[in-house]
C-alpha cells in the first residue's frame, strides 16, 4: 500500500474495513478503526509504529497530569483566603508547564532526531570543512514512521490545547490513540485538533447511503485530480527537474505550471480521498484546501491552501510569539513613531519570521524548504508593508480594485509568485533551484514547444491532451464551488439514471485516463514525505 | 431505505458499473498481437501463434531468460524447439500466466523455470491489480485510447504474429563485470516471501496436472545470484524431487568470461555468453530428457526460416560490431 489513491487501499483494505465497520455492535465500531489505523501504519511503516505508540501514550500520561494538576489547583483555590491565590495560581501554572515542556520535549526531540539530524550533523561538518577540520560526525540515516511530521503536531496541539484548557484531557487511551492514529489522515493530514474530532471518532455510528454515497464521490472527484491530472504530469516534472537548467526558459515555466498543477492535485486530490473515506464513517474532517488559485494576496492563497497547518502555525506559533511580552512592548514603543498600522505589523513580522522558518523547515530538511519558506515570509512581509501606499495609488488613479479585471490580474499574479515558490519547493537545491528561475527569467523563449521538444520530456501530445481536459473540468467544479453552488447535492438531486450516468462516466475516466498500470512508474504522494 | 432497497441499489450499479467496464474491456482490448498492437508482454506470449504442440520446452523466467537462452541456437545444435516465455522484472504471478498462456495452445515436454524471479517481491495489490487485468482488458490496455484507431473495432482479429527469435533477445554489446566471486561458499539460506513459495508451488503443480516435466536453472549472473539464494532453491528442489541446475558453479565447464560475455557488468549475459549457457544447456536438455529433434521435418519448415533471420541479425549486427 503506497497511498491513498493506491488499488490495495480503494478495493481491497476500505471495503475490508467498512465491511466489518458495518458488521460490529456500535461500542465496537471505534475500535474496528482503531485497529484498521494500526493495521495500515504497520503495512507501511512496519515496526515504526512503535513510534506512533510511544507518542500516544506519552501525552496521554502527560495530558491526564497535566489535568490533574488543574483540578488540584481548582481545589485550591476554593479553600485558599484571597492574598493566596495568585500564589497558588502560579505555583500550579509552574507545575503545568514543566509537564507540557517534558511532553513537548519528547515528541519534538523524536522529530528533530528523525528528520532533522542528518541535516544539522550535515551543514555542520560542512562549516568544519570550511574552517578546514576534518568532520568527526557520521551524518545519521533514520527510517521516518509513515505521517510523523503529522501526527507529531497533532500530538503538540493536543497537551497544548490541554495546557491552556481548552480541552480536557482523555480518559481512555483508546480515544486518544485513535485521535492520533486515524488511518485517513495518517498519511498526509489534514492536522485535526483534539475537540474536532474525539465526539465523531467515538461515535461509532452505522454506515449510511448518504455517507457512503457522498464519501464514494469525493474519493472519485480525487482520483481524477490524483491519478489522472497529478501522476500523468510526473515523468514531465521529474525529466525538467532533474535536468535543472539544462533546458530554455520556455520549459522552466512548463516546469513552474506543471509542478504546480501536479501539487495541487496530488495534495488535494489526496484530501478528496481522505475526507471522503472518513465521511464514508460518518467523520467529518476538516477540509485542508478552498480553491487557493483564486487568491488574490499570497496571505490569501496560505489561507486557502493546507489549512490546517497554517491554522496550526497561527494558533501554536504565531499567536503566542505576537502576543509575547517583548513584542507587545515592540508595538506600545513603536506606536507613536510607527502609527497603528505599522506598529503592530512589527510584532507580527517577528512572527511570521518564526511562522515561514518553520513551516519551510516542516516542508523537509533542507535549505530549499528554508527558502521557499523565507519566499513566502517575504512576499506575504511585503503585501502588509506596501498595502497602504498602494490602496492610496489605486484610489488617486481611481482604479476599482475589486473590479473582475483587477481580480483577474491579482489571481494569476498570485498564481505566478506561489508557482515561482514551488520551483524552489521542489528543487534539489536552493542553488537549482535560484538557477532554474533566472533562466526563466531571463531566457524565455517559446523555442522548444514550437519544435516540439516539450512533447518528447516523458509526456506526448495526447497526455497534454487530456490532462488539460482535466484540468478544465476541475476548473469548471471549482467556478461553481466559488460561487457557492453544492456540487454533489446538485447531482444528488437528479434522477437515478442521470446520477449513475455521471458516476460511470467518472469512474471510466479515471480507469481509462487515469497514469497507472504498465508503463507508468508507482508515484509515492508527495506531502508522505514530509 | 430499508437495508433491502440499498442491496438491490448497489447490486443494480456494480452491475451496470461492470457492464460498463466491460464494454470499455472490448472496446480498448489489442485485436491483435501485430508490431503496434500495444499487446503486453508480446515477444513472451508469441508462442500462442505457434503451430499446435510444436513446441517441446518452454522457458519461464524473467530477463535472464531472454538474455541467456536462444531457441534458435537450441533448434540448430539440437533439433528440439524451445520457446523464451520471459518478461523483464518478471514477477512470479506473471509467469504463471505465462504458462497458463503458453499451455493453451501447446503441450511442452518440459518446462523450464529460471529461478532469478523466484526472490523478487510483489505485494497483494499487485496481484489484484494483475487478476482485474486478466478479466476486464482495461486496467492493462487503459492507455491504448493514445492509438486506437476506430476501423480496429470492427476489423478481423489476428494474433497470427510469433517472435522469430522465440522469445530471444539478441545483444551484442559488452560491459565487463567486477572480478568479485559472486557464488561464495555459504550453508546461509534466502528467505523467500510466502506468497512467492506459494506460486512456485503453483507453477509446478500445473505442470504436474498436465503431466509435464518440470525443472529449475539458475542462468549465469553476477550481480544477482548468491549462494544464499542457491541453497533455498537447491533445497526446495530436493524437497519438490524435481531437477535443479545453477549455471553459477558452472562457469569453467561454460567457459564464461565476464569481461566480454556480459552486457551489463555481470547482471545479464550478452549474445557471446548466451552462446555458452545455449550450447551447454542444449546439449543437457537433450541427453536428460531425450527430447525429439526435428530438423528436416516438412512441420517445422518455419523453424529453420527463422534460423535464417537469426543468423542474418547476427551477421547484421557483429558487422556494426566491427
Amino acid at each position: 500500500m503506497t497511498s491513498y489513491c493506491s488499488f490495495p487501499f480503494l478495493f481491497l483494505f476500505l471495503p475490508a474495513v467498512i465491511v466489518v465497520y458495518q458488521l460490529m455492535p456500535e461500542k465496537k465500531r471505534p475500535y474496528v478503526l482503531l485497529a484498521a489505523s494500526y493495521l495500515f501504519f504497520w503495512l507501511i511503516s512496519g515496526t515504526l509504529l512503535v513510534f506512533l505508540l510511544f507518542t500516544t501514550v506519552s501525552i496521554y500520561s502527560i495530558g491526564k497530569r497535566l489535568d490533574r494538576e488543574g483540578e488540584k489547583r481548582d481545589a485550591l483555590l476554593k479553600t485558599a483566603p484571597r492574598d493566596e491565590k495568585k500564589a497558588i495560581r502560579q505555583l500550579c501554572q509552574k507545575k503545568q508547564r514543566r509537564w507540557l515542556a517534558l511532553g513537548i520535549f519528547l515528541q519534538l526531540g523524536i522529530l528533530l532526531t528523525i528528520k532533522y539530524s542528518g541535516f544539522f550533523v550535515e551543514n555542520m561538518n560542512q562549516l568544519l570543512k570550511w574552517q578546514q577540520i576534518e568532520p568527526l560526525i557520521k551524518v545519521p540515516q533514520f527510517v521516518m514512521p509513515i505521517g510523523i511530521s503529522f501526527y507529531t503536531l497533532q500530538a503538540f496541539s493536543y497537551l497544548t490545547d490541554v495546557y491552556r484548557g481548552v480541552t480536557k484531557a482523555e480518559p481512555k487511551l483508546s480515544r486518544l490513540a485513535l485521535y492520533m492514529s486515524f488511518f485517513p489522515g495518517l498519511m498526509e493530514g489534514p492536522i485535526c485538533r483534539y475537540r474536532d474530532m474525539a465526539e465523531q471518532l467515538s461515535a461509532g455510528g452505522k454506515i449510511t447511503y448518504h455517507q457512503l454515497t457522498y464519501g464514494v464521490q469525493r474519493i472519485l472527484y480525487g482520483m481524477i485530480k490524483k491519478v489522472v491530472i497529478a501522476d500523468r504530469l510526473n515523468p514531465l516534472v521529474q525529466e525538467l527537474f532533474d535536468s535543472g537548467t539544462a533546458y530554455d526558459g520556455g520549459l522552466m515555466f512548463v516546469a513552474l505550471f506543471a509542478f504546480t498543477c501536479q501539487e495541487y492535485m496530488e495534495f488535494s486530490g489526496t484530501m478528496d480521498v481522505v475526507i471522503g473515506t472518513a465521511q464514508i464513517f460518518g467523520i467529518k474532517m476538516q477540509e485542508n484546501f478552498e480553491r487557493p488559485f483564486f487568491s488574490r494576496t499570497i496571505s490569501e492563497f496560505w489561507r486557502r491552501w493546507h489549512i490546517t497547518l497554517g491554522t496550526w502555525f497561527k494558533d501554536y506559533i504565531f499567536y503566542p510569539v505576537s502576543m509575547a511580552g517583548p513584542m507587545k512592548k515592540l508595538t506600545k514603543n513603536t506606536r507613536k513613531s510607527l502609527g497603528s498600522y505599522y506598529s503592530p505589523l512589527l510584532a507580527g513580522t517577528v512572527a511570521l519570521f518564526c511562522v515561514w522558518s518553520l513551516n519551510g523547515l516542516w516542508h523537509g530538511a533542507g535549505w530549499n524548504y528554508i527558502g521557499f519558506g523565507m519566499f513566502h515570509f517575504m512576499l506575504i512581509v511585503l503585501g502588509n508593508f506596501v498595502e497602504p501606499p498602494v490602496a492610496w495609488a489605486a484610489e488617486k488613479i481611481g482604479l476599482n480594485r475589486d473590479s473582475v479585471p483587477w481580480r483577474i490580474f491579482q489571481m494569476l499574479r498570485t498564481a505566478f509568485l506561489v508557482g515561482m515558490g514551488e520551483v524552489i519547493f521542489r528543487a534539489s537545491s536552493l542553488h537549482q533551484g535560484v538557477q532554474m528561475l533566472k533562466t526563466m527569467l531571463t531566457s524565455f523563449t517559446l523555442g522548444s514547444v514550437k519544435n516540439g521538444t516539450l512533447f518528447t520530456l516523458g509526456i506526448d501530445r495526447h497526455d497534454f491532451l487530456i490532462t488539460g481536459v482535466a484540468l478544465f473540468l476541475v476548473l469548471a467544479v471549482s467556478i461553481l464551488q466559488e460561487r457557492g453552488i453544492k456540487i454533489r447535492d446538485y447531482i444528488a438531486g437528479r434522477k437515478t439514471p442521470v446520477r449513475w450516468m455521471i458516476y460511470y462516466s467518472a469512474v471510466l475516466f479515471v480507469v481509462v485516463f487515469g497514469a497507472y498500470g504498465n508503463g507508468y512508474l508507482p508515484i509515492d504522494p508527495i506531502y508522505a514525505g514530509f | 431505505m430499508t437495508r433491502k432497497e440499498i442491496c438491490i441499489r448497489c447490486t443494480a450499479f456494480f452491475t451496470g458499473l461492470l457492464l460498463c467496464l466491460l464494454a470499455v474491456s472490448y472496446i480498448v482490448a489489442p485485436k491483435g498481437n501485430g508490431e503496434h498492437s500495444g499487446f503486453i508482454y508480446r515477444d513472451a506470449k508469441g508462442i500462442i501463434a505457434e503451430k499446435k504442440n510444436t513446441v517441446d520446452v518452454v522457458f519461464l523466467g524473467d530477463s535472464e531468460v531472454y538474455s541467456s537462452i536462444s531457441p534458435m541456437q537450441m533448434w540448430e545444435e539440437q533439433g528440439f524447439t524451445s520457446y523464451d516465455c520471459s518478461t523483464g522484472g518478471q514477477l512470479l504471478f506473471d509467469t504463471l500466466e505465462l504458462l497458463n498462456t503458453a499451455l493453451e495452445n501447446q503441450h511442452p515436454k518440459l518446462v523450464v523455470l529460471e529461478v532469478n524471479a523466484a526472490f523478487r517481491q510483489f505485494s497483494l495489490g499487485e496481484i489484484a491489480y494483475n487478476k482485474a487485468g486478466e478479466y476486464l482488458a482495461v486496467f492493462r490496455y487503459h492507455d491504448r485510447w493514445k492509438w486506437m484507431k476506430l476501423s480496429e473495432l470492427f476489423g478481423p482479429r489476428d494474433f497470427n504474429w510469433t517472435s522469430e527469435m522465440k522469445g530471444f533477445r539478441l545483444n551484442l554489446d559488452t560491459n565487463a563485470a567486477s572480478h568479485k566471486n559472486h557464488m561464495k561458499a555459504s550453508d546461509k539460506f534466502k528467505d523467500m516471501p510466502q506468497k512467492n513459495a506459494w506460486y512456485m508451488e503453483a507453477i509446478k503443480k500445473k505442470c504436474e496436472e498436465n503431466q509435464i516435466q518440470f525443472m529449475l536453472l539458475s542462468t549465469p549472473s553476477r550481480q544477482n545470484w548468491n549462494m544464499k539464494k542457491h541453497n533455498t532453491i537447491a533445497a526446495m528442489a530436493e524437497e519438490w524431487g524435481v531437477p535443479y541446475i545453477d549455471l553459477n558453479l558452472k562457469e569453467k565447464e561454460l567457459d564464461v568470461d565476464w569481461q566480454t560475455d556480459t552486457k551489463d557488468k555481470g547482471d545479464h549475459l550478452n549474445y557471446f555468453g548466451a552462446q555458452k549457457v545455449t550450447s551447454y544447456l542444449g546439449g543437457y536438455l537433450k541427453e536428460t530428457y531425450d527430447l525429439p529433434d526435428h530438423r528436416g521435418d516438412a512441420e517445422y519448415d518455419s523453424w529453420d526460416k527463422c534460423l535464417r533471420k537469426y543468423h542474418e541479425q547476427i551477421d547484421v549486427l557483429t558487422a556494426k560490431l566491427k
